[in-house]
């Protein structure tokens, strides 16, 4: 059994810093050091690695070695995740364990065709909001989400916070997202005609999530007086930073000169009125975050959060419509990336037909509470939601992958064009 | 209730990276229409607190007082005002700061208590009650006559006769704030008590108001004595033995050599302001050169590894000039204290906007100035927006007007009824709400918040302001202020012109040859580091914040 205190330097940075979870991928990691070790039961070893860059800041990943003396993560060894299944309160006999897909910020693993097991990686204080949100989703008897079936936390030093969690696998044909490609070659109407349903099982869930109001941390809340312009000017300076460090490319050229108009756009969305109660949400909601299940409807997975903001942010009450802009600009980017990503191209409207069924199933279920108390104001708040979707695509994909900046390129045009 | 250990990470130096923000309770958010804030209502600003980016936040008193001292007449330590709430409306405030990733001080007032405090009034019935000597106690005013007088605009001496006991009492701030007696041991534990009740509920830790005074010795001026040390140890090791990650901050208004003895050896305070360099940065700038930061910088002792400096622009008090010169104090009065008004005791009863005569340029240099100095940083509440000051308000009212959130009525501030409010909020034209305040700020890209925010997030992004070593640099500029801060691979280089003119200046840099200046808010690089002297211009009042990188930033 090796003891993770033992590591070198080298070997832990080469355990964290390679790992498809690492986060910080855009800065250099100097020094790694084992600052707690949770878990260390002669079967799986669990620590916590603080790596610590330049400028005096740093991060916690978390790691599983296995009983022998391998300085490699074990988390998909059978015998490991076994245990650590049954820490977290589910024996199972780790007979069949197979990893499960490609997954940025975790690691999961499936166990018997039963259970997912998932490891959460990059850890930080506090309470977790996947297991929050599963927990209030569970009292509030929305079915359309896996069940929790157990966690593994640890209260620290240094830090209280959930090491991994365990639900029921849920049957499906596979993710929203992989099914909408597919379905281009022979069938586009697929997401169009699930598209309603799908507004109606968000509704659900976020009438859920609004349920719990003796609970403080789920009770629906009205939004301080200057939550839009705080919102609206965070919009605003991701505007201005990410356009003013635009690569010099000539694919940009037709938003390359509309920050100005994208800016003024934010203060013309923002004209909201009232917003709504701010809830609990999903927090990164998108094809890729809804399954079709084999009962033939949706179930919504992966409760975290944008792996990038701070857990504080994550668990942050907001509007629901934020939600809704995170699934429509998914289906911008299905319909757009078709022809990238599958050689056949969306059929003309595609983008418009699954956002009108999707927004209209949403509204005919939706908690009133919840939204803007009219349809323009709806409207404008989905855009100024898009709209900050949008930044954040342009930013991600002309530094990682160019060829795809078309997509936020067009949709902020689409944006643009009631005021041009 | 949970501590703050359930939502942050284990990390005793957080202070020391934090940047801070003062406010009243009652002057921030009214949410109940009384006409004075409240912890329910300051509840509701978390989030704009939040994205402002600041780490922590300190209250002042909020204990029931009679207010003849702005609530530092304490006459409870064990409970809220019932204006701001209860106390489980405090403890979920805390909660609530804490779940946004925000720590909460509060003020505590150490030396003295309201003269309607049970325990004085018991204490005042004769020498025989069992709180009999919870006080100072005299039969004459002729002793320790060393001590000077504080508040020297109200009071003629520091002892007050008591017509119930028939004695005279002790007091080194108003006379209706008697000090405790800390030589009697129930009054140390009674105040360790008070303590631990706000500890217990959350609170991650104190501003200790007035410490320096808390004990009296004949034949001294009955500051900084050894017994005040003592007790600061006493009240360290409780907490360290009990509560993690808490902070305690010292206020002790005195020259450097003696404020770093309240950092002990690591074991008394964690923070303590440092009063003398903040009239010095307004006096360097209207001076238009940088001698008074530098000498008094370097005149400032080393402290321990987990102490911090607290530093400030402004603050709930006068500009405090006790820390100064008599001849340096008669520049600043005739530099930023025309109006015999603005005088108050040894200050200025003036908040930072219109001391810089609201020019904007002045406002952001003081802030790059405070941000870049060996310290945490404490921003008074409203100064983010440029609030003004009402001179026709008495004692120190007029710097703790209501926060000025929108346009309408009572500034956002409150729905009550104008008359209703604790102090009118400010109308005047130019600070007045309707020209300055939240809401109008938040919607322009150029507005000095939206600076502000975008400038803690800049500061908070390089942890080597908070914990990095300082040197100053030498300039063939007297004019200009410029030094190096380092922390582990982060080595940055301020430098500030202090003249309202354009200036130019040349730098010894050479021992950071090959690095390239890269320009912290833009990200711009410089022409690389030479052995020749680094030229720099800079345009009135302009600074630069460099990043010394080892590589060209174009690589």
């Amino acid at each position: 059994m090796p003891d993770p205190r033992g590591l070198s330097n080298e070997q832990l940075l080469a355990l964290v810093a390679s790992a498809r979870w690492f986060a910080a991928k855009d800065r250099v990691p100097e020094e790694a050091e084992v600052v707690g070790v949770p878990v260390e039961d002669g079967v799986v070893t669990l620590a916590i690695v603080e790596v610590r860059f330049g400028p005096g800041t740093h991060e916690h990943y978390l790691v599983a070695l296995g009983a022998d003396d391998e300085a490699a993560d074990a988390f998909e060894r059978p015998e490991v995740a076994a245990r650590l299944a049954a820490l977290a309160g589910v024996p199972s006999e780790g007979a069949r364990v197979r990893p499960l897909g490609v997954e940025q910020s975790n690691s999961s693993v499936v166990l018997d065709e039963l259970h997912v097991l998932k490891l959460y990686r990059r850890l930080e204080a506090g309470p977790n909001p996947e297991l929050e949100v599963l927990r209030a989703l569970a009292v509030a008897g929305f079915a359309n989400a896996p069940r929790l079936e157990g966690a593994l936390t640890t209260e620290g030093p240094p830090l209280e916070t959930a090491l991994a969690s365990i639900t029921s696998l849920v049957a499906s044909a596979g993710g929203g997202w992989e099914l909408t490609l597919e379905a281009f070659r022979d069938d586009p109407s697929w997401l169009p005609e699930r598209a309603w349903r799908l507004g109606e099982v968000t509704a659900a869930m976020h009438a859920a999530l609004a349920a719990q109001d003796t609970e403080p941390h789920f009770a629906p809340e009205e939004p301080s007086a200057e939550a839009l312009a705080l919102l609206a000017a965070e919009i605003d300076e991701e505007i201005a930073s990410t356009f003013a460090s635009l690569p010099d490319d000539d694919a940009l050229g037709a938003v390359a000169h509309r920050a100005e108009d994208l800016r003024d756009l934010v203060h013309e969305l923002a004209a909201v009125g009232p917003s709504g109660l701010a809830i609990r949400t999903h927090g990164d909601y998108h094809l890729g975050q809804v399954l079709w299940a084999t009962e033939d409807d949706w179930v919504v997975i992966d409760f975290e959060g944008e792996p990038a903001r701070s857990l504080p942010e994550r668990r942050r009450k907001r509007s629901p419509v934020r939600d809704l802009a995170g699934m429509t600009r998914s289906f911008a980017y299905a319909g757009d990336a078709a022809l990238l990503l599958t050689g056949v191209e969306a059929p003309d409207g595609w983008v418009d037909a699954c956002r009108t069924a999707f927004l209209d199933g949403y509204l005919s279920l939706a908690d009133e509470r919840l939204l803007p108390s009219s349809r323009t104001g709806f409207d404008r708040l989905l855009g100024l939601f898009e709209l900050e979707k949008l930044v954040y695509e342009l930013r991600y994909e002309t530094r990682n992958r160019p060829d795809w900046a078309t997509i936020p390129i067009v949709g902020m045009l689409r944006l643009l064009e009631p005021v041009t | 209730m949970t501590g703050a250990e359930h939502w942050f990470e284990a990390s005793p130096d957080w202070f020391k990276t934090a940047v801070f923000y003062e406010l009243h309770t009652r002057a921030f958010f009214d949410s109940s229409d009384d006409g004075s804030g409240d912890f329910r209502g300051l509840r509701q600003k978390l989030d704009y607190l939040q994205w402002l980016g600041i780490d922590c936040i300190w209250l002042l008193p909020f204990y029931p007082s009679p207010l003849r001292d702005g609530g530092y007449d304490v006459a409870d330590f064990l409970t809220v005002s019932p204006e701001f709430g209860t106390v489980d409306e405090f403890a979920s405030f805390v909660e609530a700061a804490h779940e946004r990733g925000m720590r909460v001080i509060s003020d505590f007032v150490m030396n003295h208590t309201s003269s309607e405090h049970p325990w004085f009034q018991e204490s005042r019935l004769g020498p025989d009650n069992p709180k009999s000597d919870w006080y100072v106690w005299s039969d004459t005013v002729h002793r320790y006559e060393d001590a000077r007088i504080i508040f020297v605009d109200s009071e003629q001496s520091n002892w007050t006769f008591d017509p119930v006991r028939g004695a005279y009492f002790w007091h080194r701030f108003y006379h209706h704030q008697p000090d405790l007696n800390y030589e009697n041991p129930e009054v140390a534990e009674a105040m360790l008590d008070g303590l631990r009740f706000w500890l217990d509920l959350g609170l991650d830790g104190f501003r200790l108001d007035a410490v320096p005074y808390l004990f009296e010795e004949e034949g001294t001026n009955c500051e900084n004595l050894p017994e005040t040390h003592t007790f600061l140890r006493r009240v360290r090791a409780e907490i360290d033995a009990h509560y993690t990650d808490r902070v305690l901050l010292a206020e002790a208004n005195q020259w450097p050599e003696d404020v770093v003895d309240y950092f002990g050896d690591g074991d008394e305070c964690h923070m303590a302001f440092h009063f003398p360099v903040m009239p010095r940065m307004f006096m360097a700038l209207r001076r238009e050169e940088a001698r008074p930061m530098v000498e008094i910088l370097d005149r400032t002792p080393p402290i321990p590894d987990n102490c911090q400096w607290g530093l400030f622009l402004r603050n709930h008090d006068e500009l405090t000039l006790e820390m100064v010169t008599d001849e340096e104090r008669d520049y600043m009065y005739a530099e930023y204290a025309k109006d015999p008004r603005m005088k108050l005791n040894l200050g200025i009863r003036r908040r930072l906007a219109p001391l810089l005569d609201g020019g904007r340029d002045e406002i952001e240099l003081m802030h790059a100035i405070l941000f870049s100095l060996p310290g945490s940083p404490v921003l008074y509440y409203g100064d983010e927006i440029g609030m003004g000051d009402n001179l026709y308000l008495g004692d120190r009212d007029g710097v703790r007007t209501p926060m000025q959130w929108t346009g309408d009525r009572n500034g956002g501030f409150s729905r009550a009824d104008f008359a209703q409010l604790y102090l009118p909020p400010l109308m005047d034209p130019v600070f007045g709400f309707q020209a300055v305040n939240v809401e109008a700020q938040l919607r322009s890209p150029t507005s000095l918040l939206r600076w502000l925010q975008r400038f803690v997030a800049l500061r908070k992004e390089h942890p080597v302001f908070g914990l990095g070593t300082y040197e100053s640099l030498a300039t063939s500029n007297p004019r200009v202020f410029a030094h190096v801060r380092t922390h582990e691979n982060d080595t940055v280089l301020c430098v500030h012109n202090l003249a309202r003119s354009a200036q130019a200046v040349e730098l010894d840099l050479s021992r950071f040859e090959g690095r390239t200046p890269v320009e912290m808010t833009g990200r711009t690089p410089f022409p690389p580091i030479g052995q020749l002297p680094y030229f720099l211009t800079f345009g009135p009042r302009g600074f630069f914040w460099f990043l010394l990188e080892e590589e060209s930033a174009d690589a």
